[in-house]
């Protein structure tokens, strides 16, 4: 039984390791390429689409002025841009500030609609009652912390227009603005830019798979239209909107130097509810996505069901049962050295007990390796202070993942059982 | 035939190709790395 579950750590650990090396293959072509290409401008943006940029906003007073402002700064032609702002259920001065910017002379011509919503759907709700106005050819949405630099639209759709009849959505990259606040900010600083610079460059790459991040990201608009807008059931409503566009044989390409800056959370609490919310909404996609894999869906739709699978059920499982497996020999090496009579459980035969230390000495390279492949992409964060975190978040931040999937598939399990409706968490935001 | 005939040496393979390839993702890293400092003259006074 014992050796059963050691094969099974490590073949499990192999295929993790297998796909970070194939992901990360393709992560150091794209970006080599990139750095070789340098950044094109266009010489005029007049037969560029028109754009309706849609921020919900729920109770956002802290930073929804500043990110509509940014939105209001976008380097596009501004008579091709239409702005919904939607305070969702608001009980603060999100409305108000909203109002205080729109009367500001510089904005006086611009066609900025802010929507004082009180329904219920959450961010999906909101975003369908913009959809009802919506007027441009493609949407683009931002999320209320999420202020995007002054290109960031135009190289989302620099990208589209290279294969309009193709891309049905276009994303772009999300940098950490409170990234060096405190310890947890920086790890998820870490986690950011290796998830952007080396998983989706590396999945666009080899594979022309993207995946639509709540926040920067264009979509054509007929395209949301016949999907039925966002799903208000979802939790994750871009996880679940990824396998929609998927499913109607669009892409989802990748424009890696639209750059917008978000704010992460700073305490544990906040962190932690978040990313529950979005481990127990991808655990309902992959669910209601899993049937791709039998039937004759494209084949880029079973990557993406497997990487999500993978990562959230079989990578999870693995790495739970070798870290028993190491904590409890290492609990009976020392107990054995007062009564050498006590013998650990997990006795294995031979040398595979070496095998599996071995993978996960692996595993834990190539982690450090996709960190530090992705700072190095990204100018000012490859240094001694980040390699070091990258170093030691293995066994602090990374090991959160742990507590936090088992949280949120508990969680998924009670609401399938008990008919609950799952609630919808807001990220608090820091001034 | 006892199942560590099998899986040692298969243990043996897997992991000297993993290591083969992570080795070349390092130095293909630490060449990138570079190409970026170059380009964008970091580290220069």
């Amino acid at each position: 039984m014992a050796d059963g579950i050691l094969i099974f750590s490590i073949i499990s650990i192999w295929i993790a390791v297998l796909e970070a090396i194939i992901i990360m293959a393709g992560a150091i072509r794209f970006l080599s390429k990139q750095n070789k290409a340098g950044i094109v401008f266009p010489e005029t943006m007049e037969h560029y689409p028109t754009v309706t940029v849609m921020v919900p906003a729920h109770n956002e007073e802290v930073v929804v002025g500043i990110t509509t402002e940014h939105i209001l700064k976008l380097n596009y032609p501004a008579h091709k841009v239409q702005v919904i702002v939607i305070a969702d259920n608001c009980s603060d001065g999100t409305a108000a500030s909203l109002y205080r910017l729109k009367e500001r002379p510089e904005f006086a011509d611009r066609d900025f609609t802010i929507i004082e919503r009180t329904g219920t759907g959450g961010k999906s709700g909101a975003l369908n009652e913009a959809l009802k106005i919506t007027k441009g050819e493609w949407i683009l949405v931002y999320d209320a912390d999420a202020a995007p630099e002054r290109n960031a639209l135009m190289f989302l759709m620099q990208k589209a227009l290279e294969q309009p009849e193709r891309y049905g959505a276009v994303f772009g990259r999300n940098k950490a603005r409170n990234r060096g606040q405190n310890f947890l900010s920086r790890c998820i600083n870490l986690e950011l830019v290796t998830i952007q610079r080396v998983h989706h460059t590396g999945l666009w790459e080899l594979f022309k798979v993207g995946t639509i991040p709540g926040t920067n990201f264009i979509v054509k608009t007929d395209l949301i239209r016949d999907i039925g807008g966002w799903d208000p059931d979802a939790i994750t409503e871009d996880t679940a909107i990824t396998f929609d566009i998927l499913t109607r044989g669009q892409l989802i390409a990748l424009a890696p130097q639209a750059e917008a800056y978000q704010q992460e959370p700073e305490q544990l609490s906040v962190y932690m509810s978040q990313r529950q919310r979005w481990s127990k909404g991808n655990y309902r996609v992959i669910l209601d996505n899993i049937h791709h894999l039998f039937n004759n869906s494209s084949w880029r739709i079973k990557i993406q069901v497997l990487y999500y699978a993978a990562s959230y059920f079989w990578f999870m499982i693995a790495i739970i049962i070798s870290d028993i497996i190491f904590v409890a020999n290492i609990v009976y090496q020392v107990i054995a050295l007062f009564n050498p009579n006590v013998l650990s459980p997990f006795q294995f035969a031979g040398d595979v007990y070496v095998y599996l230390v071995i993978s996960w000495a692996l595993m834990y390279y190539i982690y450090v390796l996709q960190i530090n492949l992705a700072l190095a992409s990204d100018i000012g964060q490859s240094n001694t202070m980040n390699f070091v975190l990258a170093c030691i978040s293995y066994f602090t931040y990374a090991q959160l993942f742990l507590i936090i999937s088992i949280k949120a598939f508990y969680s998924l399990l009670v609401d399938i059982l008990t008919g609950r409706k799952s609630s919808w968490y807001k990220t608090k935001r820091f001034n | 035939m006892a199942y560590t005939d099998w899986f040692i040496p298969l243990c043996t393979a897997v992991s000297g190709l993993f290591a083969i390839a992570i080795a070349l993702l390092t130095i293909a890293t630490l060449r990138f790395r570079s190409h970026v400092n170059r380009k964008y003259n970091r580290g220069r006074g």
